[in-house]
């Protein structure tokens, strides 16, 4: 077995117990929080205690607690993360149907972070303490430190309403909802496999300001992060040796200190591109995005326990996923770093 | 040539003119949890069901009249136990299936049989002893005891008693069924969209607009905002007050009111210490102030009301105005007689639910608190639990004030009355059941319900309204029209709002 073979193998084995601890968290502070899924549903309304302690029998939830746990975790082992109390659906389906939404969205908005952070993090460090430097570092803090609901709603009144130069929110208009085809779930990809122009123009302006508000906040914190890196490497031996090698500034930034510094930049990225799973709730709810982190909120409101239990589960997993794919970027990266 | 080009232009743009307007968008931030007959139970679910199937009889447009739907006439027994339907001939369901009295018992029974836990179904279940086939186009339904709401029960306002084919026979539906409506569901992407088309087999007139999108947006904000920019043609469900107001001011844009059958009002726990005293209860109904929640919290839309049961609705005059207008003189009366003073005053709390009933919650519980307690004579602790956590107290018995609001089952008055006093006290919290009074109220409510004589059960009604005004279980505050603003393009045309709060989808189309 290859040492990368066998890396992976024994960072999938850590991640089973981790997803296990998350879970079993999860359930528990769920039946400690008050507030029940049946009542929550049913509530507020002309029902009996007999249909009310009907319901409770069909969810099992007049069981004890640790029978609940046991049948809970052994659907989970079989890959059955229960039905949502609310929609009546298989947890998982509700996932699937969102999942591509949800990165649809985060790729975009990582796009946009990657595309103006990590440029301007460099140059903010490579003119250090300059004006240049000091104009960009503002641009850095004020991106992420704008509240991203004030950011995405300003962007609707100014781009939406007052221009008309983009739609106000959701992923399509409805006028195309006949021309249009659901077929991955992405968007971008599905508009582009039917050839529709319109349709492909439409999907693109209704990506644009969600995607560049949940980019911005992301770009910010990437930029400061790519700064900090390059500062550091920029300081070191062996880029004064390509300097006084005579090569092009251009290539000593970019092929000597940016190479060395893309470590710590490609693990917060990886990082935030894995939290927007779930992290991009103010984005996906200005923007009405019907991803996992509204699918979540929604759960929430419902005291939804499967669906909670089984969106957590998931994200934990994603993360997990994403960190291990970061970790063998490392080595592709820096020749040094082996498994 | 250049001419050519021309009129090609010209062509070209009606076609897409013509093809935009074959679509109407549709805005909301209602969503659907399930489609299912046997198994949900919200505004929205029920809105889509009830434009895909019909039921065997209806209501009139904007009215609360009954009219044929699949069946075109009836016959009640003189005891009002049995009900015999002779159904339309020639209605078909979406796949060409004949609707037919077979059709018809297979729906109500599957339905009743399923009965899911989340549904409405008992609305019609309680009732409906058997349901017999007569002939091919004729369908006996007998009941366990006569029900003067009973047609009510029956309309497509009552989703359990719609009639659909081709359902699982041993699981929810799920969207999985075959209508006799004018529209059919071609895509359903869960918080995103609805995509109905016409269906031309329709029984009834043909749909004005042959292609709907519902587009599901997550926010007030978002939704005024879309109908704003003209991203959709109609907004409806739910503004904020603010913006209905700015929206009625903008000259590209009108603004619908549509009846409303919502209402919002204070409960008691009336074995809860301080509100288990009459007096108490009757001094906070002199001292709320309905008319500050309507102009300070709602701008002016909604509007007071002084009994639970909305105007307009079947029986008709069934409604009277028996709560007190604002008189804080009276209200110190009371306390005083209660034992109160300025040095010993009422400390009563003062339950909300923060979001489920929109955001404008907290500053109708802080108007409340200082109505109450400009008598001088009451300390209100105002407490706040979100929905879930909510309920789950109410029904424990928690609350002694709460706030609540109803959304009707069936659009009759009984509906308005009986829920929190003979039918289900304890889940919504009044625990009238331990009222001395709840015997009567309880007679009274049997009476009406086997009364079929429309203005003798209004009598009824009235009675039970004149007795709340005294026992003060519940204080009416509000009629909730906020939900009932529609704001659409001005080339919008047939905007038809019913009594169940919704647009007739089958009336609307563009100019």
């Amino acid at each position: 077995m290859s040492g990368v073979t066998r890396y992976i193998l024994q960072r999938l084995a850590l991640t089973v117990p981790m997803v296990f601890i998350l879970v079993s968290v999860v359930f528990l502070v769920l039946r400690v929080m008050p507030g029940d899924p049946v009542l929550a549903m049913l509530g507020g309304r002309n029902v009996s205690p007999e249909l009310i302690a009907q319901k409770r029998h069909e969810m099992g939830l007049d069981k004890p607690l640790h029978i609940q746990y046991v049948e809970y975790i052994g659907g989970l082992i079989r890959g059955d993360l229960g039905r949502s109390t609310r929609t009546g659906k298989p947890v998982g389906e509700e996932l699937i149907s969102r999942l591509p939404a949800t990165l649809e969205l985060a790729i975009w908005g990582m796009l946009f972070a990657a595309l103006f952070g990590i440029p301007t993090g460099i140059l903010a460090a490579v003119r250090a303490d300059k004006p240049t430097d000091h104009v960009i570092r503002v641009l850095h803090i004020g991106s992420f430190a704008l509240p991203i609901f004030w950011v995405g709603l300003m962007f609707q009144v100014i781009f939406a309403v007052k221009l008309g130069w983009l739609p106000v929110a959701s992923r399509l208009s409805g006028r195309f909802a006949f021309s249009f085809q659901r077929i991955t779930g992405f968007y971008l990809l599905d508009a582009m496999i039917l050839g529709d122009k319109e349709v492909l123009v439409d999907v693109v302006k209704h990506l644009v300001l969600p995607g560049v508000t949940l980019g911005l906040a992301q770009m910010g914190f990437l930029g400061r992060v790519t700064r900090a890196a390059m500062l550091e490497v920029l300081d070191a031996e062996y880029v004064t040796t390509a300097r006084s090698k005579g090569l092009a500034e251009r290539l000593v930034i970019l092929r000597h200190a940016l190479r060395n510094a893309l470590i710590p930049i490609i693990t917060v990225f990886g990082l935030q591109f894995a939290m927007l799973m779930g992290g991009a709730v103010l984005t996906e709810t200005v923007f009405s995005w019907p991803g996992i982190a509204g699918f979540l909120i929604q759960s929430l409101y419902y005291r939804d326990w499967w669906a909670l239990q089984g969106t957590i589960a998931f994200i934990g997993v994603f993360v997990t996923t994403v960190n291990l794919v970061v970790d063998l970027l490392y080595s592709v990266i820096d020749p040094r770093v082996r498994y | 040539m250049r001419k050519t080009i021309l009129m090609l232009a010209v062509l070209a743009f009606s076609a897409w003119a013509l093809a935009a307007s074959d679509v109407l968008v549709l805005g909301t931030i209602d969503r659907i949890t399930e489609l299912s007959f046997e198994n949900s139970y919200d505004h929205f679910t029920w809105h889509i069901l009830r434009h895909t199937t019909k039921a065997l009889v209806g209501m009139e447009p904007g009215t609360n009249k009954i009219i044929p739907s699949i069946a075109q006439s009836w016959e009640i027994s003189d005891d009002g136990l049995v009900y015999t339907f002779h159904i339309r001939p020639g209605v078909v369901f979406w796949d060409g299936t004949p609707c037919n009295a077979q059709a018809v018992k297979w729906a109500l029974e599957r339905t009743i049989r399923l009965n899911g836990p989340e549904g409405g179904v008992f609305l019609i279940a309680d009732v409906i002893k058997s349901i017999e086939v007569v002939d091919e186009l004729t369908v006996k339904i007998t009941l366990n005891y006569p029900d003067a709401t009973f047609l009510i029960r029956m309309t497509d306002n009552v989703i359990p008693s719609l009639i659909y084919a081709g359902a699982p026979e041993n699981e929810f539906a799920q969207g999985r069924y075959v209508g006799t409506g004018p529209y059919r569901i071609v895509e359903y992407v869960p918080d995103e969209r609805v995509v109905l088309e016409a269906v031309p087999t329709y029984f009834g007139p043909a749909p004005k607009t042959k292609r709907i999108v519902w587009v599901i947006y997550a926010n007030e904000a978002a939704l005024r905002a879309a109908v704003e920019a003209g991203d959709v043609d109609i907004a409806f469900r739910t503004f904020n007050p603010v913006d209905i107001v700015d929206l009625q001011k903008n000259p590209n844009l009108q603004v619908v009111r549509g009846p409303s059958v919502s209402i919002r009002y204070l409960l008691f726990n009336v074995t809860q210490p301080p509100v288990d005293n009459p007096l108490v209860r009757q001094a906070i109904a002199y001292a709320v102030d309905r008319d500050a929640i309507c102009e300070r919290v709602f701008s002016g839309l909604n509007s007071p009301i002084y009994t639970m049961v909305p105007e307009g609705l079947p029986p008709a005059g069934s409604a009277i105005p028996v709560f007190p207008k604002r008189d804080l003189q009276k209200a110190r009366e009371l306390l005083r007689q209660a034992g109160y003073s300025e040095t010993k005053p009422l400390e009563v709390n003062l339950w909300y639910t923060p979001t489920h009933y929109g955001t404008t919650e907290a500053d109708v519980a802080a108007v409340l608190k200082q109505s109450i307690e400009e008598t001088g004579l009451a300390k209100v602790n105002i407490q706040s639990l979100e929905w879930a956590a909510y309920v789950k107290r109410m029904s424990q018995g928690g609350f002694d004030m709460f706030l609540l609001g109803w959304y009707p089952d069936y659009l009759e008055a009984s509906n308005f009355l009986a829920p929190w006093t003979t039918e289900s006290p304890e889940s919504l919290g009044t625990f009238f059941n331990r009222h001395p009074r709840y015997p009567v109220y309880k007679e009274l409510m049997t009476k009406a319900l086997t009364t079929i004589d429309e203005a003798e059960r209004a009598k009824i009604y009235q009675e039970i309204q004149r007795m709340s005004a005294e026992d003060v279980p519940w204080i009416p505050l509000w009629a909730n029209y906020q939900q009932a603003y529609l704001v659409a393009q001005k080339n919008v045309k047939g905007i038809v709002l019913d009594l169940t709060m919704e647009p007739h989808l089958d009336l609307l189309y563009k100019e």
